[in-house]
């Protein structure tokens, strides 16, 4: 691995994907440093979920390359990538509702190496210790996320602010080195987000790479390193949080899709 | 009997409780056991210990073969394709009449002779089975326990996300559907040494309704909800010696009143049940 690509962690060139004609992506390129946070940006339409898609494997590209960590993720299928250590969240908050908590920790860090279908039904030695490291790192995630109360219960009785963490927490639970959040302040109660900011900060101390999706445009400039805006498929530009803040062309993509309210927002950063 | 539709009843559990769907093919791995430790058995004279396993290895095989292609498709259709399967088969075994002597079936068959033991009489198959029933059991709370298990569990809870937890969706479908097909064609094979007669007739659906029965009102997803629906409803109809077609109107109706007014079956009724995983789960 060359010393370009190990400063950065993921390279998509040139995405390209178009819903019947249409260009949702229209030859996007991203780069992002390994243990930065980014932001990504852009008006209801602009791309933004398409692009996780896209990246994630969970949709075809229609052209562009995605390397992760020096590895071209050509061909991988969703559940390689994510194994490779490239996970994500989804706009739509999901999590094993008929699972305990603790299974949805562990059913999240279910694909170790050296998985095999006997080994795993003969509960051979080597897989009782990593089901028991497994269930140590679980209660311990648990305890950051202080959920541990409810270990026990099932998941779909949480509250939404509870299964968002959950989410986090599986999320994280095999150390990936790149995590893609959609929205994850979306539906979260405004005396929450402080909390939730802190969560993704300390996440990201642990060395993992963040890439977040999010309207609330004053939590994004506040905690990435750099920015891109994508309207209509492209990405409108790339820079700090200040410069694009400040960008003309920003406020005014921001002016015509979302209306005054958002500008306000947008343009009174700094 | 009873003992035969407790492997029948976990074999469809796997699916149906354990990764959510619905498969119609266990008669169709039942039959495939049946006619493969028959032919075994009279054709090459094999102990009844090779043919079961045999059997079962067949019931696995296709389990897997007809799962690759099947297991990708959607919830509905895969229904529609597993109740195919069954229903080919049996088209197969009433016409390839050199191999299965076609609509006549095969009679005679010998009863099971295990390490030169043969199986003779009622009490030593109850034992027979009543053991085979146990092991049966236990194998499905071995997968059900293990991290495969609560594979199947994430992929019927939310399959976008397993897969974004790295989970693969058809191989650990494929790898429940195998293990249904292999409980199914064990029982198939203890079936036609049992009754010494098999006809095609074994592929039909009225195996499958029985089963629905049994699996949905004892508790689809818990491990012993499918036992005590397997033991009561093969003891309930001969006890109350009720002819076949009464039986079976009676499980449709029963069926249609399960689903909607009780889906999660009786095990509701004993507390929380036996979740997937729950080896660590405590």
């Amino acid at each position: 691995m060359s010393a370009a690509t190990a400063s950065q962690v993921l390279k998509a060139d040139g995405i390209r994907k178009a819903y019947r004609g249409v260009h949702a992506l229209d030859g996007v390129s991203i780069e992002l440093a390994a243990g930065s946070i980014t932001g990504l940006i852009g008006p209801n339409g602009s791309g933004k979920s398409t692009l996780f898609d896209c990246i994630c494997g969970f949709q075809a590209r229609d052209a562009g390359s995605v390397v992760l960590d020096g590895r071209d993720l050509k061909g991988l299928s969703p559940q390689r990538i994510a194994r490779l250590g490239l996970r994500r969240t989804f706009q739509q908050l999901r999590v094993f509702p008929e699972l305990t908590l603790r299974q949805n920790l562990l059913a999240a860090a279910q694909a170790a190496p050296g998985f095999s279908y006997f080994r795993e039904l003969l509960r051979t030695p080597a897989v009782r210790r990593h089901e028991r490291e497994m269930a140590q790192r679980a209660d311990a995630m648990l305890e950051e996320l202080r959920l541990e109360r409810l270990a026990g219960a099932l998941a779909g009785g949480l509250s939404y602010g509870q299964k968002k963490l959950l989410e986090l927490g599986m999320a994280l639970m095999n150390e990936p080195k790149l995590l893609l959040l959609d929205e994850p302040m979306a539906g979260v109660n405004p005396t929450l987000v402080e909390g939730l900011k802190e969560e993704l900060l300390r996440v990201n101390r642990r060395g993992v790479a963040l890439l977040i999706v999010e309207h609330n445009l004053k939590l994004v400039f506040d905690i990435s390193h750099s920015v891109y805006v994508l309207e209509q498929g492209r990405v409108l530009m790339h820079g700090s949080p200040a410069e694009v803040a400040n960008d003309e062309r920003v406020i005014e993509a921001y002016l015509g899709h979302r209306g005054p309210a958002a500008t306000e927002q947008g343009a009174r950063l700094d | 009997m009873t003992g035969m539709y407790v492997l029948l009843a976990q074999s469809l559990n796997i699916m149906l409780g354990y990764c959510g769907l619905l498969s119609l093919a266990t008669p169709a791995f039942f039959g495939m056991g049946a006619y493969a430790s028959t032919l075994l058995t009279l054709r090459l004279g094999w102990d009844s210990s090779m043919t079961l396993a045999c059997a079962t290895a067949v019931g696995a095989l296709s389990g897997v073969v007809l799962g690759v292609p099947s297991l990708r498709l959607s919830r509905h259709s895969f229904v529609i394709v597993t109740l195919s399967a069954a229903l080919l088969l049996q088209i197969v075994a009433s016409n390839w009449i050199g191999l299965t002597r076609g609509a006549l079936g095969i009679a005679d068959i010998p009863t099971a002779r295990l390490f030169g033991i043969a199986l003779e009489g009622k009490s030593a198959w109850l034992a027979f089975m009543a053991v085979l029933s146990a092991l049966a059991v236990a194998a499905t709370w071995l997968i059900v326990s293990s991290r495969l298990g609560r594979a199947m569990v994430a992929v019927r809870d939310n399959e976008p996300l397993a897969i974004a937890a790295g989970i693969d969706p058809l191989k650990i479908r494929l790898f429940a559907f195998a293990c249904s097909g292999a409980l199914a064609g064990l029982a198939g094979a203890c079936y036609a040494h049992y009754l010494s007669f098999i006809d095609p007739g074994i592929f039909g659906f009225s195996i499958s309704e029985s089963l629905l029965v049994m699996v949905i009102l004892g508790g689809a997803g818990t491990l012993w909800g499918p036992v005590a629906g397997a033991v009561i409803f093969t003891v309930l109809p001969e006890a109350l010696s009720m002819a076949p077609e009464v039986k079976s109107l009676i499980y449709g109706v029963l069926l249609l009143l399960i689903v909607l007014f009780m889906p999660r079956g009786m095990a509701r009724w004993f507390g929380r049940p036996l979740a997937a995983g729950a080896g660590t789960g405590k």
